[in-house]
């Protein structure tokens, strides 16, 4: 009953939050991860596509080499996710919502984009995921005050990728 | 002291108190500062958290501890002084469990605590 009316007040006051977290907090985030993710998304959608174009009648090898293109796919795709959901959920907070007001929209963007990339095997999907990733550490490297460049990556699929200048 | 309410979010102490349950808060003095009472800190590293007082040193320095065993260590949480605390606990209020299994819930045997210092259960009317 209690609970129930300090439920509601919530609704509208917004108390604060005591964490009562188990987790470690080990304080390194760093977006590079969801980045190489995302480019090994556009990565199995190429070699899916070449493949499909150098195969078309498939023989059981190709199709085991199918399924697990499709499978890394999936499995970076999804990477990339948690990845951003960690910095997001984990590093951000006030000070840094404050600095990134458009942070929220940009994440459930990149959960969107990720589940498409998942869906199928369109490459441009692939390069906007690519795209919002990059420009979530573009934020992320703003709230550390850490100036970005962007740099076409030196292996495939060679994507413009942002870099923090660390020295 | 800004918020007299804060909720809970996850489980370092539970059973005592799981996320989503609601605290009260107290003002905490000097002398509030003794094992087993339960505070609210403003950490410099981990942010505003929810644990109970395991240790207090000769010159007021607190360790702290969630209940939970997969809790943040007290080393990694380290010495908390009296201005870093926003409050203590005076009232712990669950979510979805009836009267009586609150009050079970809210006894800590590993830790030895004073009456005084106990939190006052919101089920401690409980028959």
């Amino acid at each position: 009953m209690l609970h129930k009316l300090l439920q509601r007040l919530d609704e509208t006051l917004d108390f604060p939050q005591a964490e009562a977290h188990c987790d470690i907090p080990c304080k390194i985030y760093d977006p590079i991860t969801a980045q190489i993710a995302a480019l090994t998304v556009v990565r199995m959608m190429d070699l899916i596509q070449e493949i499909a174009e150098a195969y078309p009648q498939p023989t059981p090898a190709d199709q085991a080499q199918l399924i697990r293109l499709v499978a890394e796919k999936e499995k970076h795709a999804e990477a990339a996710k948690a990845e951003v959901r960690v910095i997001w959920g984990d590093y951000f907070k006030a000070p840094q919502f404050e600095k990134i007001p458009g942070v929220h929209e940009l994440v459930h963007g990149i959960m969107l984009q990720g589940s498409r990339c998942k869906q199928g095997i369109d490459r441009e999907m692939g390069l906007e995921f690519v795209r919002l990733i990059n420009n979530f550490a573009e934020a992320f490297w703003q709230t550390k005050g850490v100036e970005t460049f962007t740099a076409v990556c030196p292996y495939p699929p060679a994507l413009a990728v942002v870099y923090p200048k660390l020295g | 002291m800004r918020h007299r309410v804060y909720r809970v979010n996850g489980d370092s102490m539970s059973p005592w108190a799981r996320s989503g349950d609601y605290l009260v808060l107290g003002r905490f003095l000097p002398r509030h500062a003794e094992p087993g009472r339960v505070v609210v800190v403003a950490h410099a590293d981990l942010g505003i958290i929810v644990k109970r007082i395991v240790a207090v040193s000769a010159n007021g320095g607190m360790r702290l501890a969630g209940d939970a065993a997969a809790s943040t260590s007290p080393d990694t949480i380290g010495l908390v002084h009296g201005e870093q605390v926003i409050g203590r606990v005076l009232l712990r209020i669950r979510a979805g469990a009836s009267a009586c299994r609150r009050s079970r819930a809210a006894r800590r045997p590993s830790v030895s605590r004073t009456a005084s210092a106990a939190p006052r259960d919101s089920t401690r009317a409980c028959p």
